[in-house]
């Protein structure tokens, strides 16, 4: 059996006329820890959105641990979108209990932990939180899964820079081991440290995917550093 | 999974409508009270107010039921209702059930406060009863058997259409969010529901009046018929052709639900992509 978690052929996406994704092909390996990196609009979300199952009118082949997005694929991928998608209405622990009812991966005491860790509570109503805070909440329902396959997107774009670094142990230490994160974003510098490899994505394709100690060895730059002279205005 | 899907729907969606229910139960209380202390400026007001509240129990449920889905499958809330692992069947299933229960509910309240309402009111007399059974008499319904078959039918087929309607808000609400509609906005939804609604009202009326399958009422009983609805209208006397109710747009609205129903699911599988 394959080791990759993920491997994406030759996709392709349209918006009306607009290519969103161009032939992207990638895969991800398991137990790794991948940056999808690139600049606004460069694709990244479309392809989450497209593993996620959220977008099907895609061409190419996408294939989760062999299988193509459906039901199967969705109960082993934990997806954090760039969008706060809970409900106003919601307390935390009713959000909990929804993901407890629907994931039998899902680790209520987990949450409940990593909760009190942010000074969050279970009676907390979402109406009455920053979009940080929000965000928070989202980040502790998707790592309290033991999911096969982590798709976070933008996890860091609206938390504080002192509140990054937790939310990033809380990645690493949450994990399940054997599974792996696709992570994107365009803050680079705060989260090169976690990752294993990097796929770079510009105009919808492809432009590097490699490890991130490849990239160190024969550029002798850090990743961030590569982003920034690659996207160069 | 359908149970869980189920029970979180009604939590969403039950967040409003029961304090209506609520509301309609208590300004009942509140006239009965009025007409037995003989409070007419209460009475009064009170009526108005359940009224309002009766309209407002009907479009209040109609508003929460079709923003839920419109939010909950196509909003932000989509990112997590589309990404749990169970089949679009399940989830629209789910969505769809949970509007059918309120909005019969909110019906079923409307009708059961009007009628307390008309009892608080002393309306059922002898009178009434004379009145009533004249007008079963007159539309040759006969007896109670009659009035209940008539009642049965009358019954299934409200429930029939309210599916019919909450089908066809749900198509023309998917649509919108399918290329090239989903340029078209918010309104989109409601042009698709026109054009939707006017071609089932088109088809439905050439079933009921030439589909030799009818309800004939007459003397003193119902019965079914193969006699087409067209057919009793265009008699020359209701002697000749006693009148009859078309049966032809109910098998086809039956057809329409399913069809509706799987190009609903169709289109949430492969043809939305996620704002």
């Amino acid at each position: 059996m394959s080791k990759n978690l993920l491997e994406i052929k030759n996709l392709l996406k349209y918006y009306g006329d607009k290519l969103a994704v161009d032939d992207l092909s990638i895969t991800v390996e398991a137990g790794k820890i991948v940056g999808l990196l690139g600049p606004n609009g460069c694709g990244k979300t479309t392809t989450m959105k497209i593993v996620a199952g959220l977008i099907n009118d895609y061409k190419g082949t996408v294939l989760i641990e062999g299988k193509e997005p459906g039901v199967e694929s969705r109960s082993g991928i934990s997806y954090l979108p760039e969008k706060t998608y809970l409900s106003d209405w919601m307390k935390v622990s009713y959000a909990i209990d929804y993901f407890a009812d629907f994931y039998a991966d899902f680790d209520k005491n987990k949450a409940y932990e990593i909760l009190t860790r942010f000074q969050l509570e279970g009676n907390m109503k979402l109406k009455a939180m920053s979009k940080g805070m929000q965000e928070k909440v989202q980040l502790i329902l998707v790592m309290a899964r033991a999911a096969r396959l982590y798709l976070l997107d933008e996890p860091l774009s609206g938390i504080d820079p002192a509140a990054r670094t937790t939310m990033l142990d809380i990645v690493l230490q949450n994990y399940t081991e054997g599974s792996s994160i696709l992570l994107s974003t365009h803050l680079i510098y705060d989260v090169e440290r976690i990752f294993d490899s990097v796929i770079m994505m510009g105009n919808g394709k492809l432009i590097l995917s490699d490890t991130v100690d490849n990239i160190r060895e024969t550029s002798g730059k850090s990743v961030d550093e590569l982003f920034r002279e690659v996207f160069k205005c | 999974m359908l149970g869980k899907l189920l029970k979180h729907e009604f939590q969403a969606t039950g967040r409003l409508i029961p304090f209506i229910f609520a509301a309609i139960g208590g300004l009942l209380l509140l006239t009965y009270l009025s007409t037995l202390f003989d409070i007419v400026v209460f009475t009064e007001m009170a009526s108005m107010l359940l009224f309002a509240c009766c309209g407002a129990a009907v479009i209040v449920t109609l508003i929460a039921v079709i923003s839920r889905y419109a939010k909950s499958m196509f909003g932000a809330e989509g990112y997590l209702t589309n990404t749990l692992p169970v089949s679009k069947k399940s989830l629209v299933l789910s969505k769809a059930l949970v509007a059918f229960i309120w909005l019969t509910l909110s019906f079923l309240v409307v009708i059961v406060a009007t009628i307390v309402f008309m009892w608080f009111m002393g309306v059922f007399n002898d009178s009434f009863q004379k009145g009533f059974d004249e007008f079963l008499q007159l539309a040759g319904i006969g007896g109670t058997s009659g009035l209940i078959k008539l009642l049965i039918f009358f019954t299934a087929m409200m429930l029939v259409q309210l599916v019919v309607f909450i089908t066809q808000v749900y198509l023309a609400i998917t649509i919108n969010h399918v290329a090239p509609f989903n340029k078209l906005g918010p309104g989109g939804a409601f042009v698709n529901f026109i054009v939707i609604y006017i071609f089932f009202q088109l088809i439905d009326t050439v079933l009921m009046f030439f589909v030799p399958l009818s309800l004939k009422i007459g003397g003193g009983d119902i019965s079914l018929s193969t006699q087409p609805m067209g057919g009793s209208i265009f008699a020359a006397s209701s002697d000749t052709m006693p009148p009859a109710i078309g049966l032809g747009s109910y098998l086809f609205n039956i057809i329409g639900i399913a069809v509706m129903f799987w190009l609903i699911i169709w289109m949430t599988k492969k043809k939305i992509a996620l704002k």
